[in-house]
């Protein structure tokens, strides 16, 4: 079963962009999404910064 | 400018500008939230650099980062996706950015089911308060009523002197918790939250007027 925040979820629409990031989605939004980072905060109430990886980790700002 | 409007001028006001502000930018009115945010800048400066890094940033630099950290959870990075299917993520480091944000939930639906719009960046809110000081101010100005004190009505019901600082300061603490503790004040939940019917919202100001009902009867029997 997929997670149910996919269709709004940022960071899923990212990870289509190439094939080496489908991992992510097959990992996480397509099988274990309770283990989603971005998952737990959302259904604890939490505000989800955009930039949070699945694993918690995030994406550092880098000026254009 | 002396007295005060009529109360149904003021409430036509506030609903126009409640509705039309949720209508423009699909986000709730509220005060205390906006206040609450700078209780924890250093969490909403981090969150605001997130956004910023996927909406505005170096979008070439944004890839190879994203491929990075997809080789350091997976172990690689290719096109064999049943492989890559089957790797297990290692745990993020300690260290590592931690998740930051609160009191709004990651796709706050609306009772029709529409979500609200992205919180604003800090610096939008520090203009909405800045303005919110210096409206009151301007309409102080008109009035004549600026100064100092807090007028004749709050010394004779509350306190005087040093002890109504006290009083002051322990209401604001009163407030702050309260607002924190039920996730909204008297214009988020009084204004906003009841115009779009939200049970929370209709619970919580009615337990508002309560409070302000008693306590204006207790104040006026003490004062008699």
């Amino acid at each position: 079963m997929a997670c149910a925040h996919t269709p709004t979820c940022p960071l899923f629409s990212l990870f289509t962009m190439k094939s080496s990031l489908k991992v992510w989605q097959d990992h996480y939004c397509m099988d274990k999404f309770e283990e989603c980072n971005r998952f737990q905060l959302a259904h604890s109430g939490e505000r989800v910064p955009p930039n949070m990886l699945p694993n918690g980790r995030s994406l550092q700002a880098r000026s254009p | 400018m002396t007295g005060f409007l009529p109360w149904w001028a003021t409430a036509l006001a506030l609903g126009t500008l409640t509705v039309g502000y949720w209508l423009s930018v699909r986000r709730p009115l509220g005060v205390s939230g906006v206040l609450a945010r700078f209780t924890r800048v250093g969490e909403e400066l981090d969150f605001d650099r997130g956004v910023a890094a996927v909406n505005d940033g170096d979008q070439a630099a944004l890839e190879e980062e994203l491929l990075a950290l997809t080789r350091e959870a997976f172990g690689h990075v290719g096109d064999d996706r049943a492989e890559a299917a089957q790797a297990v993520p290692v745990a993020a480091a300690p260290g590592g950015l931690a998740p930051t944000g609160v009191m709004e939930p990651a796709t706050p639906a609306t009772a029709a089911g529409r979500s609200c719009a992205p919180v604003p960046p800090l610096g939008a809110h520090l203009t909405f308060l800045a303005t919110l000081v210096a409206g009151g101010a301007l309409v102080a100005l008109a009035r004549g009523s600026w100064g100092a004190g807090l007028g004749p009505d709050f010394t004779a019901l509350v306190a005087a002197g040093p002890a109504s600082l006290g009083v002051l300061a322990g209401g604001g603490l009163l407030v702050g918790f309260g607002t924190s503790l039920c996730g909204g004040c008297s214009a988020g939940h009084g204004l906003t939250g009841t115009g779009r019917l939200m049970p929370g919202s209709l619970l919580s100001t009615g337990a508002f007027f309560a409070a302000a009902v008693a306590t204006t009867l207790l104040l006026a029997w003490r004062v008699g």
